[in-house]
């Protein structure tokens, strides 16, 4: 089941230079319980893809969909079912199959293809959405999180959380540590008494291996470190669902680095959170990720799971970028990085963004944009790699 | 504040020497302080610098501009953007050095300096002579930088901390840039950085420095393969990439120590798992136990 | 320092009174506004103004003690006196004890200055923050705004507002408040842009603040140092403003001890008799000073990157 998934999700800046696609068409997903490492160079968009999908910034076009819930199957033969679905319109037998377990469709539902095995169904309630997977056509329910208005918003908010990267930038520097732990749950209501809402705050503290006596101190009398801990405390004092990690460990020493990375490890079991992890550091995001999601300007090009994509990388880019990587092994040194840079974001390459730099480009890759699609149990968009016929 | 505290490491000809550690270990102090580089509040109180036999202490300030920044020894650093000049085309900043030390014919700067655009591997010399810098991009004005001083015929070039801020592709290309150098035209490297990738990346030689001391100093694979001091130890295993599962990790209890008030003997020894009473006492001196391979740690022969 | 052990869990099984323990440690920690307080002191000007002004305070909230007679007592019998023990600085034109007088004239002055500053800073700050925060045309529409008060004539600005209203102190502040807010809501708006790039105001939208929340508690603590510096800066402008306007005869009107008021009156015989111009003139002096030395090293100690720069 996903947390969140995202459907051709697009965020466009306007610059002096021009429109600037920083998110342009990233259709993903999370799945509960799992960490996505979501890598990439500058200006390839991960950064924006996480506040967008957070709606911390708002989305230009697509659509967020948040905690998704399975309802029921539909008891359909899955070809009938599609013929169904694909209908303008509610077909009576899709609301007969709705009433039966006991989801009402009222008159005005309507439904939509979002791709060849995917629908949508609004009615003026809820999002539903339809899934063809093997043999059989699931229900579940969403939540829509693109078009709500800020104050509908601001009750979301309690299941999802960012970390950023420079945690001297992240904390009020007027705030002491219990005014930042005390919004969030003041907001939320998420304590009805002082008493419990220390004994939560010290609680959560040190979870992240801080103390009471931290609580009543500034973020400038706090380390590097402490004050990201501080910051992944606040986070997760609301016991959200989804957690944006952007660069967490980056500003940070390497051996307090991996005490981070640790704590977030441990906290993902104790509070039951799924996290999306954004990184520009390929070993980092190896060891913490179940899978992992390539970025090349604004568009994935590669998501799969961590160690399939390791041992066998596809699309040219993914495999020039873990080429380029260096590995603290002196015996294992970077024979052929990537050659040249990365295009600019405001004018990038027709067809596929890659095929300047791609030692395999045909002339496909520079008329079409190739499609993310599945293959090799990934989802690869690469006219030349992208097929497992190829 | 100390921030340096008997630091002695050795460049050899044709070698690139990295220097590591982490926030406030005196790294880039150590590289400011060969090239005499220091606000007016620092202090050198004792120790030589030498540069092919010649102490760079004793050389007067304009001696040491004049013919030793630049000419004998370059630096670069994290932010290229800052060292170069806005108003004038990367062209015309590497011809100026070209004049001054190779050649005074305009026609032939030029083509001296695109051979040296050429050299250090950049794309489309021509284009890239015309340039300002605002227009391009932060690998490649670290390479314009690279051209610059091999135009100023450099034998030494302390880089600190040069690919933090490039992204790893073009990270990559720039450090073969420099290996291509270092073989072709023995060209020596103090490299300074906190990345041990990069470290085991390009590097012969390593230097691990804590606290403003060297804690250990040896071949790049002996400080990967058979560290001996305790901090290398715990910093090589919570890099990622030696250990593929986050499980697996090691940590460094505590935190840099900060250098006003540093811990008394050896500065490691409240983060040490291997402390015993006389690290807390006494300094380790820096002890040679194998070719080439020196460590401040009392108890180098435990650690495994 | 070095910390020892970070990731055992401080408490263990064993309930401790956490609330006890916290008011225990805050006694010992040394706070932000120690550390300004510390760089303050290193600055001997600023230690002389805030002496200065403290001793103006305390001689405002004493009047009644210190001064000997009642100021806006005047006797037809004991014009233009000399001093003596009945008036230690003499009596002025209309028979009224100098000293006391001046020493009333402090309240005044303190009055003027911090309602000045409450109306102005109130506006500007105001103002400032919905610039900022707004962006956009709301932006666009408020900073040509100030521009356009930035360009006025002050004092003919002032003295038009003051003589449409009736004469006095009131609609001296009013009018002096109007003008002085642009450079609040300058200072403002200018920090606002600069809190907007920061990590924690986006936290602040993550974790579900609302818009008013989210100005009230990131936005406006964050730009109150810098609008403290601005208060002192301007108070002294305020000061002189407002006897400026008195001086004028549009500003406090008779029997108000006001010290511009007073430099007014005694300009008529300054020439036979220099002392009863003196020494209002001087307390204006002194007291805008004292106010411009605190500013300075407040502004210095509050951003010790930034300040002193100018």
């Amino acid at each position: 089941m996903n947390i969140v998934e995202t459907q051709n999700l697009k965020k466009f800046f306007q610059s002096k230079k021009g429109t600037v696609k920083a998110v342009n068409g990233v259709s993903l997903n999370v799945i509960k319980g799992e960490t996505l490492g979501i890598v990439g160079e500058s200006g390839c968009g991960k950064t924006t893809l996480g506040r967008t999908i957070l709606k911390l910034i708002k989305p230009t076009s697509g659509n967020i969909f948040f905690d998704e819930k399975h309802l029921f199957d539909l008891k359909l033969n899955p070809r009938k079912a599609k013929d169904i679905l694909d209908n303008d319109g509610i077909d009576p037998k899709l609301r007969k199959s709705f009433e039966k377990n006991k989801y009402g469709l009222s008159a005005d539902a309507s439904v939509s293809k979002k791709g060849p095995n995917s629908w949508r169904i609004d009615d003026d309630r809820s999002t539903y959405l339809v899934k063809g997977e093997e043999n059989s056509m699931k229900v579940y329910s969403v939540k829509d999180i693109t078009d709500i208005d800020d104050k509908e918003m601001r009750k979301h908010r309690k299941k999802m959380n960012i970390v950023f990267q420079d945690p001297v930038s992240a904390l009020n520097p007027q705030m002491t540590v219990y005014d930042h732990l005390n919004r969030p749950l003041v907001i939320h209501n998420m304590v009805s008494s002082e008493d419990e809402k220390l004994r939560k705050m010290v609680d959560i503290l040190n979870t992240m291996g801080l103390k009471a006596e931290h609580l009543i101190r500034y973020p400038h009398e706090l380390s590097g470190g402490q004050k990201q801990r501080v910051c992944i405390a606040r986070a997760l004092c609301l016991e959200p669902d989804f957690l944006v990690l952007d660069e967490p460990t980056s500003a940070l020493d390497v051996s307090v680095q991996s005490k981070i990375l640790k704590l977030l490890d441990r906290a993902k079991d104790k509070f039951d959170v799924s996290y999306m992890f954004i990184s520009h550091n390929i070993n980092l995001v190896r060891a913490i990720s179940d899978r992992l999601g390539v970025m090349y300007l604004g568009k994935l090009v590669e998501i799969g799971e961590t160690s399939d994509v390791f041992q066998n990388p596809k699309h040219p880019y993914t495999k020039g970028l873990f080429k380029s990587v260096p590995q603290p092994d002196p015996d294992k040194r970077v024979k052929a990085p990537l050659t040249g840079e990365v295009p600019s974001p405001v004018n990038p390459p027709k067809g596929c963004a890659f095929s300047p730099r791609c030692p395999h480009s045909k002339a496909v890759c520079e008329r079409e944009n190739p499609d993310l699609i599945e293959a090799y149990g990934r989802k690869i968009a690469c006219h030349i790699f992208g097929k497992e016929n190829f | 504040m100390k921030a340096l505290d008997n630091v002695s490491l050795t460049v050899k000809k044709g070698e690139i020497h990295g220097l590591i550690g982490e926030t406030g270990c005196g790294k880039s102090v150590t590289s400011l302080t060969t090239l005499g580089l220091l606000d007016n509040n620092a202090i050198i109180r004792g120790g030589n610098i030498l540069y092919k036999g010649v102490d760079l202490l004793e050389l007067k300030e304009k001696t040491l501009r004049k013919e030793v920044r630049g000419n004998e020894i370059s630096m670069i650093f994290q932010n290229p953007s800052t060292s170069l000049n806005p108003v004038y085309t990367a062209g015309e900043q590497i011809r100026e050095s070209i004049v001054l030390y190779q050649s005074n014919d305009k026609e032939e700067a030029q083509r001296l300096v695109l051979d040296e655009l050429d050299r250090v591997k950049l794309p489309d010399p021509e284009d890239v002579y015309e340039k300002y810098p605002h227009e391009l991009s932060g690998g490649m004005m670290q390479r314009i930088m690279i051209a610059m001083m091999l135009a100023c015929n450099s034998n030494l070039l302390i880089a600190d901390e040069p690919t933090t801020a490039l992204d790893v592709s073009i990270q990559a290309q720039f450090l073969k840039v420099l290996e291509e150098l270092k073989e072709k035209e023995n060209l020596s490297i103090l490299y300074i950085t906190h990345d041990m990738a990069v470290i085991s990346e390009i590097c012969d030689v390593v230097t691990v420095m804590y606290g403003g001391q060297i804690a250990e100093t040896a071949n790049v694979h002996d400080i990967f393969n058979n560290p001996r001091h305790p901090y290398t130890k715990g910093l090589i295993h919570s890099v990622p990439g030696v250990k593929l599962n986050i499980e697996e990790f090691e940590t460094i209890p505590g935190t840099v120590p900060r250098l006003i008030n540093p811990p008394s003997g050896c500065r490691f020894h409240p983060r040490c798992e291997y402390a015993q009473k006389i690290c807390k006492e006494k300094k380790p001196s820096l002890e040679h136990i194998d070719k080439d391979h020196f460590v401040a740690c009392y108890f180098w022969e435990e650690v495994k | 320092m070095v910390e020892k052990d970070e990731d055992k869990s401080y408490f263990g099984t064993e309930e401790t009174d956490i609330k006890q323990e916290l008011e225990d440690l805050k006694g010992k920690e040394t706070s932000q506004m120690e550390l300004v307080w510390l760089r303050f002191k290193r600055n001997k000007l600023a230690i002389f103004g805030i002496v200065v002004l403290l001793l103006l305070i305390g001689v405002a909230i004493f009047a009644p003690f210190i001064a000997p007679n009642d100021p806006e007592k005047t006797g037809a019998d004991r014009q233009r006196e000399s001093p003596s023990s009945e008036f230690p600085l003499g009596t002025d034109a209309n028979g009224m004890c100098i000293f006391s007088r001046l020493i009333y004239g402090s309240r005044i002055a303190l009055l003027i200055g911090l309602l000045i500053v409450a109306v102005s800073g109130g506006i500007g700050v105001t103002l400032g923050l919905i610039a900022g925060t707004m962006g956009g045309w709301v932006d666009e529409i408020i900073m040509r705004v100030v521009d356009t008060f930035m360009a006025f004539p002050v004092l003919v600005f002032a003295a038009g507002i003051t003589i449409a209203f009736e004469r006095g102190i009131y609609p001296v502040i009013i009018a002096v408040g109007l003008i002085m807010w642009t450079r609040f809501a300058r200072v403002t708006r200018g920090d606002v842009l600069g809190i907007k790039q920061e990590n924690y105001i986006e936290g602040a939208k993550a974790i579900g603040e609302s818009k008013l929340n989210t100005i009230s508690r990131y936005f406006l603590p964050n730009v109150l140092p810098s609008v403290v510096v601005v208060a002192t800066i301007q108070m002294p402008s305020a000061l002189l403003f407002s006897a400026t306007l008195s001086f004028l005869g549009i500003g406090a009107q008779r029997p108000t001890p006001e010290w511009g008021l007073m430099v007014n009156e005694a300009q008529a015989y300054m020439w036979s008799n220099p002392w009863p111009i003196t020494y209002p003139g001087l307390a204006i002096v002194i007291t805008v000073l004292a106010f411009n030395f605190m500013g300075d090293g407040l502004r210095d100690a509050l951003d010790p990157v930034r300040g002193g720069g100018d």
